[in-house]
């Protein structure tokens, strides 16, 4: 399907540093970074309007560097959606099929089932500028898919859209593309977005893949402090190794005070020697308040200490605890069911070894 | 007087100083002689010389600053901020001066051979055309390049990723949509040729029915003392521009979907 082999861009100031990833036939892949992190930028390299600076690109096999954008057979959607105002919604969405001049009726059945599917029936004689930001966003989906590409690539579509649109137009996309079977890379900012729609996550943050996992992957076992901050775990502390077994790795974590344990390998990074320092970290999700949950007691390390605040977020609580003796505070989320039997004071929070995970210590 | 009162007389001021000065024409404004004028076999030609030379011009220039103008606005190639800046040449050099420079570039072995072999342009028609075309040439790609600066580049990018190629992308997306600022800038253009004068008599020179444009008319008949048939045409020259202006506002309010 699609590889890139050492892919490096540069755009004025800003260089790309070389990517090497692949994706399978009919994977949902997502460029996840923050603004500027370089995610347009490659995805304009895999479209065509960005000359590589180095490395190779392929698709289905073919190397894309002398195949000019038209007959590259990617499907495209920017992120202000491209909708070309003087034209109708089905001249927009037939647009492709009439410019290569394809006659063969199965491509004019595609789009209209694709019209039929996003729901644009009773629409196909307005001009963009007549519709709303969520038919607008069916147009550019439904004109990309009409004309079959090989591969699909969208640009933050829905970074404009209030919270209810985006949601609806996710389970759209998620259907769209399931039903169509086309593979899909997409770049966003929105972590809550890259997990919904995406399979495999690629993380990009200053120019540079942080870590290309599946999304369960990306999200327990970041591979660097950079992608655990992005991803907003704050619960990330310097420890040192003082032994090593043959699944776990033994730790001192001086900043809450306890030895933990954790798995030695869950990503790329070889493992650490007795002595060196590394980071340890844990989602805020995975920090289990004592009165809550148990289970996994065999293999926790409890932490006493207190609740020093609450945060209600609509969804959940997050806590902030402070173990006895330190002077930091680790996240706490808990559910809205259990957040009735959290108080502010005394608690106990267990952390278990198959839930933490360890980042080499980023030099700086 | 308050600022507002000071910005609005200011605005009052422009119309009053340029409407006085077309009202102060109708004191020399002779019904007989606005007659005879108008209607003249000399005025006639003036007017038919005119408009040809600048629809010719003025074409010529938008076959130029149309895919200029779209490189300008594109792409980045060496020399383009050059070329950028060297639009508002016409601009900075007096129109007498354009022309002077016309007439010496006619003057050196390249200009003397192009008139040998290619084309005359030194007092002939061709070279009122060509001073209109020199003279407009930078404002129709300012103009146009302008009005491609606003069509966001994605069209032609989501153009090109369904299978157009960047000619195709073209045709069917950046021209449909700057096709206001196009006709205003054509229409722009050929007013500006129309008035042009300077450019126009170093290279053309004043021939009465051969290189007579319309400026070049009012120029010989106010030298030979003719006030009466001197403001006729410039009266006439005055309903040229106003009803070109009157056409781009016409343009722009008809064509203001899309663009």
């Amino acid at each position: 399907m699609l590889r890139l082999d050492n892919v490096s861009v540069k755009a004025g100031d800003f260089s790309l540093s070389p990517v090497s990833l692949s994706m399978h036939k009919e994977e949902r892949h997502v460029l996840l970074g923050p603004s500027g992190s370089g995610k347009s930028t490659l995805l304009e390299a895999v479209i065509g309007f960005r000359k590589p600076h180095g490395g190779r690109l392929f698709l289905d096999g073919r190397e894309l560097s002398r195949i000019p954008v038209e007959n590259r057979g990617i499907g495209y959607v920017p992120q202000r959606l491209g909708l070309f105002p003087h034209l109708t919604v089905r001249q927009n969405i037939l647009y492709g099929i009439r410019i290569r001049r394809v006659k063969e009726p199965k491509y004019f059945e595609l789009a209209e089932r694709l019209i039929e599917e996003v729901g644009l029936g009773p629409l196909v004689s307005r001009y963009p500028e007549t519709l709303s930001g969520g038919e607008r966003q069916r147009v550019a989906l439904a004109r990309a898919l009409a004309s079959a590409p090989r591969l699909f690539l969208l640009d933050e579509p829905f970074s404009a859209l209030n919270e209810s649109l985006r949601r609806e137009l996710w389970i759209l996309l998620k259907k769209l593309l399931e039903h169509n079977k086309i593979p899909t890379l997409m770049v966003t900012h929105d972590l809550e977005e890259a997990f919904f729609l995406g399979e495999r996550i690629s993380v990009l943050i200053e120019g540079k893949l942080h870590q290309s996992d599946a999304k369960t992957v990306v999200y327990r076992k970041p591979a660097t402090v950079e992608v655990a901050r992005f991803l907003g775990v704050r619960n990330i502390f310097p420890a040192r190794i003082l032994g090593k077994d043959h699944s776990c790795l033994i730790l001192n974590c001086p900043v809450l005070k306890t030895r933990l344990s954790v798995n030695r390998s869950h990503n790329d990074h070889a493992v650490p020697e007795i002595g060196d320092e590394i980071m340890v970290g844990i989602l805020p999700e995975l920090v289990y308040l004592n009165h809550i949950d148990r289970s996994d007691a065999s293999s926790q390390v409890s932490l006493k200490g207190e609740v020093i605040d609450s945060i209600d977020t609509g969804r959940g609580i997050n806590l902030q605890f402070r173990p006895e003796g330190c002077d930091v505070a680790l996240d706490v989320s808990v559910g809205l069911r259990e957040a009735v039997s959290v108080n502010i004071g005394k608690a106990e929070v267990g952390l278990a070894a198959a839930n933490l995970f360890w980042v080499p210590k980023t030099k700086r | 007087m308050n600022f507002k009162r000071f910005t609005v007389a200011s605005a009052l001021f422009i119309f009053v100083f340029y409407g006085g000065l077309i009202a102060s024409l109708a004191y020399f404004l002779d019904g007989r002689v606005l007659w005879e004028t108008l209607f003249s076999e000399r005025t006639l030609f003036s007017i038919r010389l005119s408009v040809v030379a600048a629809t010719l011009a003025s074409l010529l220039a938008l076959i130029i600053a149309v895919p200029a103008s779209f490189a300008l606005s594109r792409h980045s190639f060496p020399g383009r901020m050059v070329v950028d800046t060297i639009l508002e040449f016409p601009i900075i050099v007096s129109p007498a001066a354009l022309g002077a420079i016309l007439l010496i570039f006619f003057n050196n072995p390249l200009g003397e051979w192009i008139q040998q072999n290619v084309m005359t342009f030194v007092f002939v028609f061709s070279g009122i055309v060509l001073a209109q075309f020199v003279t407009i040439l930078g404002i129709a790609t300012r103009l146009v390049k302008s009005t491609m600066d606003e069509i966001p580049a994605s069209y032609e990018q989501v153009a090109r990723s369904l299978g157009a190629t960047p000619a195709r992308a073209f045709a069917t997306m950046t021209l449909p949509l700057a096709r206001r600022g196009i006709i205003s800038a054509f229409i722009l253009s050929w007013a500006k040729a129309m008035g042009e004068f300077g450019a126009t008599i170093m290279v053309a020179g004043t021939m009465a029915m051969r290189t007579e444009t319309l400026p070049i008319a009012i120029y010989m008949r106010l030298a030979t003392a003719d006030i009466g048939g001197t403001v006729v045409l410039i009266v006439c020259l005055l309903l040229f521009g106003l009803g070109a202006l009157y056409g781009v506002r016409l343009i722009s309010s008809r064509l203001a979907k899309y663009a």
